[in-house]
């Protein structure tokens, strides 16, 4: 068979290309970036999340009106082009837009903040327990368990009533409530890295073993805590809403996306878009974390591959 | 048999033991008391109020006398209900909260299993659609959204049931039970969709079916059992949560019930009400679970006590 120069030439490459693609193989890394951007729905997701993180963090910036300047001429009225008022006020004659992009931010931020926390005590608390197994591990896996027991909704609203409510202490406490999972997580995987040739490399030069666990098995862990993370975020959430709907989390005049439906549930018969509104947006905030959480999960699940 | 239930039920008690400890240190370790209330109470009436309650005695002690209550049965006096014993709050509420919180159970079961069943044998159907909507839904939207707006819905636009102070009677329940109800289908549609399929895909059927049975027997007789184990499961947290727990309903709903007298306990600093209620919280979960556990041995004939 003959070959004209131009199909050597291809056939050549596409050869070259094939050698290359088997040594250089895929990472797991790669792949699970590859399987998490084939899922659309989780995608289109992180999109919305960006642009309503932009909106809640920047719209209060570029608006005209203040979330907590209350304007008696203009008191619970519908959503309107004038003044800017989008969505109208609520019965304190405050602008309702940018009391929901406010509210947003607060909304946004405890589920982030709350969620570090939560990694923070999870990781520790894992990575401890399955570091030095043993009788160490049975005790405080053991008070996992009695957490565990306690009913998580009876727990949030427990620190909330007892410890105040201001933001700071409701992250703290909202992370103190999350860290369960995570830390059982982070201790079977610490128990399957410990018995890895570097931990044992690093005993054996000496490390202390604290510096074992942060410097050498934490950031090995790093890949599951995201995504578990990722999953605990529209748990926070939940929770803070709840909290803030019952009157327990956010107080006025600072305000949340719970705090703006419990204030619209109490008008709905005369403004429904005060009640429906804020409820839109914490939906889609819910669905879209939903989705990502999912979708990472799944991205790096070893068991669909 | 009877002897695992009696050591499931000696075993409940180191937890229940932890859970009331903990409540209690983080009621008693918390500024403000139950008597800081808008109105001034005079150095001697305060004196008097707390000794009458303990109040004055050391931690320890306190501890002590609620323990040697409890183990009677007295969950002790309320703080705010000045005429009021825990015992009878709970007597009055617990009656509503049973009704409410069992129907809707009840219906969720049938509900969700019967979706289940028929997303399952359907794949791609209109039934297993709504399945799967449904279950991202419920996980996304939190109740206190979908509550205000099936108020904003049924009472106010479409004005089928009435709206306000709650009774005991169907139209009054119909809204709080279906809120209860669609919350839980969510988690249980979805459920039995994913173990039925699962049993279906498992040998034993693919024998029967070789066999020559019809499918509606197979499902009825050969699946339907094994498929139910992971819904028993769910039971158990579903009940206390629809029963004991169910505050963003109940608050909504103004309904008398175990959840609003908890929040209201919470709010009030009503110490004895609130441990109290977690005291009776921990029993519900620990009877569940052991129903639960009871349950399953009797629908998989491999799990023997």
């Amino acid at each position: 068979m003959q070959f004209t120069k131009a199909k050597k030439q291809a056939l050549a490459e596409s050869l070259a290309n094939a050698a290359d693609a088997r040594t250089q193989g895929r990472s797991p890394w790669a792949d699970a970036r590859r399987r998490f951007l084939k899922n659309r729905a989780a995608v289109a997701s992180v999109v919305i999340l960006l642009l309503l993180a932009i909106l809640v963090v920047a719209g209060p910036w570029v608006l005209p009106n203040d979330f907590d300047y209350t304007d008696t001429s203009n008191m619970g009225i519908a959503p309107t082009l004038e003044g800017w008022h989008l969505f109208g006020t609520d019965d304190n004659g405050r602008d309702l837009l940018v009391r929901t992009l406010v509210g947003g931010r607060v909304t946004f931020m405890v589920g982030l903040l709350g969620t570090l926390v939560s990694v923070v005590i999870g990781v520790t608390w894992g990575a401890v327990a399955g570091f030095f197994g043993g009788r160490i591990d049975g005790l405080m896996m053991r008070f996992v368990d009695v957490m565990y027991a306690l009913p998580f909704m009876l727990f949030a609203i427990l620190l909330m009533t007892f410890f105040g409510r201001s933001l700071t202490l409701m992250f703290v406490a909202l992370g103190a409530i999350s860290w369960l999972d995570m830390a059982r997580i982070v201790r079977g995987q610490t128990l399957a890295l410990k018995s890895k040739e570097f931990v044992e490399a690093a005993h054996a030069i000496g490390v202390s073993r604290r510096a074992i666990i942060f410097r050498h098995i934490v950031p090995n862990l790093l890949g599951i805590v995201v995504v578990y993370a990722t999953v605990t975020i529209p748990g926070v959430i939940l929770t803070e809403s709840v909290l803030s709907f019952l009157g327990l989390g956010v107080q006025d005049p600072m305000t949340s996306w719970g705090v703006l439906v419990q204030d619209g549930s109490r008008q709905m018969d005369t403004a429904p878009w005060m009640l429906l509104i804020p409820a839109a947006f914490l939906s889609v905030t819910m669905y879209c974390a939903n989705f990502v959480g999912d979708g990472l999960r799944d991205a790096l699940d070893p068991k669909d591959r | 048999m009877l002897s695992y239930v009696l050591k499931r039920i000696v075993g409940a008690i180191p937890t229940i033991l932890v859970v009331v400890t903990v409540c209690f240190l983080m009621l008693h370790s918390v500024p403000g008391g139950p008597f800081d209330g808008e109105r001034k109470v005079s150095e001697a009436v305060l004196a008097n109020l707390q000794a009458k309650y303990h109040l004055d005695e050391p931690l320890y002690k306190q501890y002590l006398y609620y323990l040697n209550n409890l183990v009677h049965g007295d969950l002790g006096a309320s703080f705010k209900y000045a005429d009021w014993s825990v015992n009878d709050l709970v007597a009055n509420a617990l009656p509503v909260s049973v009704t409410v919180g069992g129907i809707s159970l009840f219906a969720s079961l049938v509900i969700g299993v019967l979706l289940g069943v028929i997303a399952a044998l359907r794949q791609n159907s209109v039934v297993d659609y709504f399945v799967m909507f449904l279950g991202n839904f419920g996980s996304a939207v939190p109740s206190f959204i979908i509550g205000p707006v099936l108020i904003l819905i049924f009472c106010l636009w479409m004005r089928w049931v009435p709206y306000g102070q709650f009774e005991m009677s169907p139209e009054y329940l119909l809204l709080p039970v279906g809120l209860l109800t669609i919350i839980n289908v969510s988690t249980l549609g979805r459920v039995m969709r994913g173990s039925l399929i699962e049993v279906l895909n498992s040998n034993f059927i693919r024998t029967a079916r070789a066999k020559g049975l019809p499918m509606h027997t197979i499902v009825i007789r050969h699946a339907l059992k094994p498929a139910m184990l992971p819904i028993v499961t769910l039971l158990g947290p579903l009940a206390v949560s629809s029963i004991a727990q169910a505050v963003v309903t109940e608050t909504m709903f103004s309904i008398p019930g175990l959840g609003r007298l908890l929040i209201n306990g919470a709010l009030n600093r009503d110490f004895t009400l609130v441990l109290g209620l977690v005291v009776l919280i921990a029993f519900f979960t620990v009877l569940f679970n052991l129903i639960v556990d009871i349950v399953y041995a009797m629908l998989d004939p491999r799990i023997r006590y």
